[in-house]
C-alpha cells in the first residue's frame, strides 16, 4: 500500500472542509484534502439551456441514488421517510445548494432552559456571531443589515440582491396581515466579489451557478488553500480511519482515483464528510468496530429539516422564473416556539421562485391526466407559467436517539464499504410544527392575492439538512465531540461538519456549520502543540 | 441506453394526445419526438429505463382516460414521460414565445433593493 505523511488531513471537500483547509494551511500545516468527487467549472452548469430539466434528473440531481454519479455511495433508504440529498464534488453540496444564508436566532441555541425541549448547545448566539461574522467576508454574504430579530443585526457584507415581482407580492400579503419579514441574505454575490461575478438573476442555482456568482467553496477558498499549500486530491475516497496503540488517530487509509488503496499518516484527522458520510465513516472504522463511540452517540439524533411548500397561482404575472433560487424575502414572524401551538422547534419561510415552465406546471400539477392533458395543457401553460411563487419552510426537527445512520447489510460498489443505512421517522412534534406554518403561511399567499395553492407539508425528498449524528457537548458519555468539534475518545480526531450540531434550529446550516470550523480551526491552532506534525 | 422502434411509435402518439395542437402553438408531435432523441442523452440511464417502461405498457393507450390509468400504475415512468415531453416542448422557440417565457436568461442583479422596497424596510427596522 503506498504510504504518505502530513500533518493534518481533513476528509471532504465542502464548506466546512474548505475553512478547514482554508484556516489550517494559512497557519503553516501541511494539509491534504480527500474529496471523493472532482473539480467542476461553470460552464458545466447547463440551468440556462433545453436539456436543464433533464440534466437534473441526472448528473446534476441532489439525490445520489438517482444521481450515481462515480464519486457518490448509494444509501439504504428502505426504513426513512425523509430521502437524503447531498453532493460528492470540490465544493460538496454547495455546489447544488440554493445558498441561503440565515443564522441561527439566539433561541435557538438554548431550547431546554427555554422550552424544556431537547438539549441546549454548549455555547451561545454571542460565542458563535465573530465566526460567523468572518466566514461571511469568506462567502461575500449579500443583503441587508439590521435585521431586528439578532441582537447584533445579523450584518451583512455584500448589498442585497433585487426582492423581485414575487418578493414584492410576497409582502404584499405579510404586510395585509401584520407579520414581520426581511429581505432575504444569500452567499450570491450582488457584485463581483474575491471572483465571484455578480449575479445574473438566471434562478438555476439549485443545479449549479452557471454565472459563477454563488458562493461554492471550490471558487476561490480551496483555490486559496491549494496557494498557501493545501492539497486537494480528488476521486479520493476514505474507508478507514487508522488508530495508533494510544488509541490516537494515525491517519487514513483511501481508495485513489484508480482505486488504489493508500495509506495517508497525519498529526490529525479532520471530518467534514456531512452528516452521513461521517457517521458512516466513524461506524466503519477500527475493523467494523466504530471509532470514538464510547458514548453511543455516533449516528444517533438525525435530524433533516423537513421542508414544506406552499405554492400559490396568481391571475397577473410575476416572472417567477427569475432568480435568484435563494430567498429574495424572508419571514420568521411565527419563529419562536409558543408551547400552545402544540410543538417546540422554530421555521424559516422562503420566498422562492417556481423555476421554469416545466418546474412549474409540476408544481401546481392537478390530481389526473385529464386536468393536466390534452385541451387543458395549453390552459395552464397561459394560466400557470410565470404565474406563481413558493413559501418554502425549514421546519426546525428536534433530536429522537432513533432517527438515526446504522451501517447496512448492503454494500456501496464503489468504496466497498456497508452503505449507510437510514432511519428516519417524521416525529409528531415536527409534523405539527410543520402543518401549523404550511397552514400560516396559506393565509399569507391568500393575503397577497393568490387565487389556488398547492401545499405540501411533507417533501420526501428534501433532506438537504444533515444534522446531529456526532453531537457536540461537555459530557463524554452523552457526546461524540467537546464544543469545539474534538472527539472525546480521539483527542487528535476532529468533526467540523453539522453532525456536530445538538439541535437543527429552522434555518439552513451553512452558515453555522462553516463558523463552527472556523472556531474550531482557531482552537487546535491554538493548542497546536498537542498536535504531532511532521 | 436507446429507445426501439415501438417505443418511439408510442412516444410520438402520447405526445400528440398529451399536447395537441392549441391556437396559440402548434408543435407537431414529430418535431417533440425529434427534439426528445436530441435532450434525453442529458438524462441518467436510470430515467430512461423509466421511460422504456411506461412506454412498454402504453402500447394500447389512445384517450386520456387510458392516460389516467398508466399515471396511477406506473407513476415514476410516467412522471419520466411528463418531464421528457415538457423539456421537448419548452425547447420550441414558439412555445416559450407563446406563453412569455423568456428562458433563463441574465438579467442585471445591480438594482439591489429599490427606494420603494427599502421604505418598507424602514417601517420594520426605523432609521439605521
Amino acid at each position: 500500500m503506498a504510504y504518505e505523511h502530513t500533518d493534518i488531513v481533513v476528509v471532504g471537500a465542502g464548506p466546512s472542509g474548505a475553512v478547514a483547509a482554508h484556516e489550517l494551511s494559512s497557519a503553516g500545516f501541511n494539509v491534504v484534502v480527500l474529496e471523493r468527487g472532482d473539480w467542476h467549472e461553470p460552464a458545466e452548469f447547463t440551468g440556462d439551456t433545453p436539456q436543464w430539466p433533464l440534466h437534473a434528473e441526472g448528473r446534476w440531481n441532489a439525490n445520489p441514488n438517482r444521481r450515481r454519479n462515480p464519486a457518490d455511495y448509494s444509501i439504504d433508504n428502505g426504513f426513512t421517510e425523509i430521502e437524503p440529498l447531498m453532493f460528492a464534488g470540490v465544493g460538496g453540496t454547495a455546489l447544488i445548494y440554493g445558498a441561503h444564508w440565515s443564522r441561527m436566532m439566539p433561541v435557538d441555541f438554548e431550547l431546554k432552559r427555554r422550552f424544556d425541549a431537547a438539549d441546549d448547545w454548549p455555547f451561545g448566539y454571542e460565542e458563535l456571531a465573530p465566526y460567523y461574522e468572518y466566514v461571511e467576508t469568506l462567502v461575500g454574504v449579500s443583503g441587508l443589515s439590521g435585521n431586528p430579530l439578532y441582537p447584533d443585526g445579523s450584518p451583512v457584507v455584500l448589498p442585497p440582491l433585487p426582492m423581485g415581482t414575487i418578493g414584492r407580492r410576497a409582502v404584499q400579503g405579510l404586510e395585509a396581515l401584520g407579520w414581520r419579514w426581511w429581505p432575504g441574505s444569500n452567499a450570491i454575490a450582488s457584485r463581483a466579489y474575491r471572483g465571484l461575478n455578480p449575479c445574473a438573476l438566471r434562478g438555476t442555482c439549485a443545479w449549479g451557478c452557471p454565472e459563477g456568482a454563488k458562493f461554492t467553496p471550490d471558487r476561490w477558498l480551496l483555490r486559496s488553500a491549494e496557494r498557501q499549500g493545501s492539497r486537494i486530491l480528488t476521486r479520493s475516497k476514505v474507508v478507514d480511519i487508522e488508530t495508533d496503540a494510544q488509541g490516537r488517530a494515525s491517519g487514513v487509509v483511501y481508495l485513489d482515483a484508480e482505486g488504489l488503496q493508500r495509506r495517508l499518516s497525519a498529526g490529525a484527522v479532520i471530518l467534514c464528510a456531512n452528516g452521513i458520510g461521517t457517521p458512516r465513516l466513524l461506524l466503519a472504522s477500527a475493523g467494523g468496530k466504530g471509532l470514538a463511540n464510547r458514548s453511543d452517540q455516533v449516528g444517533r439524533r438525525l435530524m433533516f429539516h423537513t421542508y414544506a411548500s406552499v405554492v400559490g397561482l396568481f391571475d397577473d404575472p410575476l416572472d417567477s422564473w427569475q432568480g435568484p433560487a435563494g430567498q429574495r424575502v424572508t419571514s420568521q414572524h411565527f419563529y419562536e416556539s409558543d408551547p400552545a401551538r402544540g410543538y417546540i422547534g422554530g421555521a424559516k419561510w422562503n420566498v422562492m421562485p417556481t423555476f421554469g415552465p416545466v418546474q412549474a406546471l409540476q408544481r401546481l400539477k392537478k390530481a389526473d391526466a385529464l386536468g393536466n392533458w390534452g385541451s387543458a395543457f395549453h390552459r395552464r401553460c397561459a394560466e400557470e407559467i410565470g404565474h406563481s411563487f413558493e413559501w418554502g419552510i425549514i421546519g426546525e426537527d428536534l433530536p429522537e436517539a432513533e432517527n438515526r445512520v446504522t451501517l447496512s447489510d448492503l454494500t456501496d460498489k464503489g468504496d466497498g464499504l456497508p452503505m449507510p443505512r437510514i432511519h428516519y421517522r417524521v416525529a409528531d412534534n415536527t409534523r405539527r410544527l410543520q402543518n401549523f406554518h404550511a397552514a400560516r403561511a396559506s393565509e399569507a399567499m391568500r393575503a397577497a392575492g393568490a387565487r389556488d395553492l398547492s401545499v405540501v407539508s411533507d417533501v420526501r425528498e428534501s433532506g438537504w439538512h444533515i444534522m446531529g449524528t456526532a453531537r457536540m457537548g461537555e459530557d463524554p458519555e452523552t457526546s461524540v465531540t467537546d464544543p469545539f468539534g474534538r472527539c472525546h475518545d480521539v483527542k487528535n480526531l476532529f468533526i467540523w461538519d453539522a453532525s456536530t450540531f445538538p439541535t437543527s434550529a429552522g434555518v439552513n446550516p451553512t452558515p453555522t456549520l462553516m463558523a463552527l470550523a472556523a472556531r474550531g480551526a482557531l482552537n487546535l491552532i491554538e493548542n497546536r502543540r498537542e498536535i504531532t506534525v511532521a | 441506453m436507446k429507445l426501439n422502434h415501438t417505443q418511439l411509435s408510442t412516444l410520438q402518439r402520447l405526445a400528440a394526445l398529451m399536447i395537441p395542437p392549441s391556437p396559440e402553438v402548434d408543435v407537431p408531435a414529430g418535431v417533440l419526438l425529434a427534439t426528445m432523441a436530441d435532450l434525453l442523452p442529458a438524462a441518467n440511464t436510470e430515467f430512461l429505463a423509466r421511460l422504456a417502461e411506461a412506454l412498454d405498457h402504453a402500447t394500447t393507450i389512445f384517450s386520456l382516460d387510458a392516460l389516467a390509468q398508466l399515471e396511477a400504475a406506473r407513476p415514476e415512468g410516467f412522471a419520466a414521460l411528463e418531464l421528457a415531453l415538457l423539456s421537448a416542448f419548452f425547447a420550441q422557440p414558439e412555445a416559450r414565445r407563446a406563453y412569455g417565457y423568456p428562458g433563463q436568461v441574465a438579467l442585471d442583479s445591480s438594482q439591489g433593493l429599490s427606494g420603494e422596497d427599502l421604505a418598507r424596510v424602514l417601517k420594520i427596522r426605523g432609521p439605521a
